[in-house]
């Protein structure tokens, strides 16, 4: 994971995961993720979780953890570029959370900028969603 | 006046049952059932209905919405398919017409009537709100017929 003491700022090639939680956020039939997992509420910040310096294990027990709290499912994870998060008024920012420590992920950062009409925020969810990752399942042993 | 006398009458009586008969024949046979889009609709109601119901804080789905959206799956006029349901964390039910992640069109339904929509055409991307006053809007329409015809 990213020293929690020299949090870079993200680049544009940077992978970054967000994890699905309800069924209804992919298409059963080609696992392709629906906007759904990319509306932000309330806030105008969406969370994800930065693949930088994290082994794939790692990810996946963010993931495990984030479920866990919400005590929802963990249905796998999508990845997206920070590049084709950062279009319109969206740039991605590091936001490590240090604490609680049942919540730690220095690897944390919010996709903000959302504007606050429900329509563009549908129209920018639909362009993060075509370019993100078709469903990936956690194939680790530990699930 | 007159309209409401005819509307009345014997004939607009047995005209109405024989039209009502016609829908629902249309309606609940079996090519042309949007039983399944009905179902989908109830499936994530039930699951949405309670506040919190992502444990991220989401709104509950209100009965006001599961309304407006099986209203407007009954409005859809037939021969138009169906869309997938999901829901969203401000407690709207999201209606989907997919072909693929660059071609789709997504149609939020609100418990106020308000429709909120945005599309991906490859290049272009429209997006907006429409009032749903029982009637599917010929603005979604379009935008569906769209998604249909890549």
């Amino acid at each position: 994971m990213i020293d929690p003491n020299q949090i870079p700022p993200v680049s544009d090639d940077e992978l970054l995961a967000r994890f699905i939680t309800q069924v209804k956020q992919y298409r059963p039939n080609d696992q392709s993720v629906k906007p759904d997992l990319f509306i932000p509420f309330r806030r105008t910040e969406l969370s994800v979780t930065r693949h930088r310096e994290a082994t794939t294990e790692e990810l996946w027990r963010v993931g495990h953890d984030v479920a866990a709290l919400r005590q929802q499912t963990l249905h796998g994870r999508s990845d997206v570029r920070a590049s084709d998060c950062a279009i319109e008024s969206l740039s991605v920012v590091p936001k490590p959370i240090l604490s609680p420590v049942e919540r730690y992920n220095p690897n944390h950062a919010n996709i903000a900028g959302f504007p606050f009409s429900k329509e563009d925020q549908k129209a920018l969810a639909i362009k993060i969603a075509h370019k993100a990752s078709k469903r990936i399942l956690n194939t680790l042993s530990y699930k | 006046m007159v309209v409401t006398l005819q509307g009345f009458s014997p004939a607009a009586k047995f005209l109405r049952q024989a039209n009502q008969k016609a829908f629902n024949d249309h309606h609940t046979a079996v090519t042309f059932s949007k039983q399944p889009a009905y179902n989908e609709i109830g499936e994530v109601y039930n699951k949405c209905c309670i506040p919190n119901w992502d444990a991220h804080g989401a709104e509950p789905v209100q009965p006001d919405t599961l309304q407006n959206a099986y209203d407007f799956i009954k409005a859809l006029p037939f021969g138009y398919p169906l869309p997938s349901v999901g829901a969203e964390p401000d407690g709207h039910l999201t209606l989907e017409w997919y072909f693929a992640t660059n071609w789709l069109l997504s149609v939020s339904v609100s418990p106020d009537g308000a429709l909120y929509y945005a599309a991906l055409f490859a290049g272009e991307d429209p997006r907006g709100t429409c009032r749903f006053d029982g009637e599917v809007p010929e603005t979604i329409l379009y935008w569906i017929r769209r998604v249909c015809v890549p």
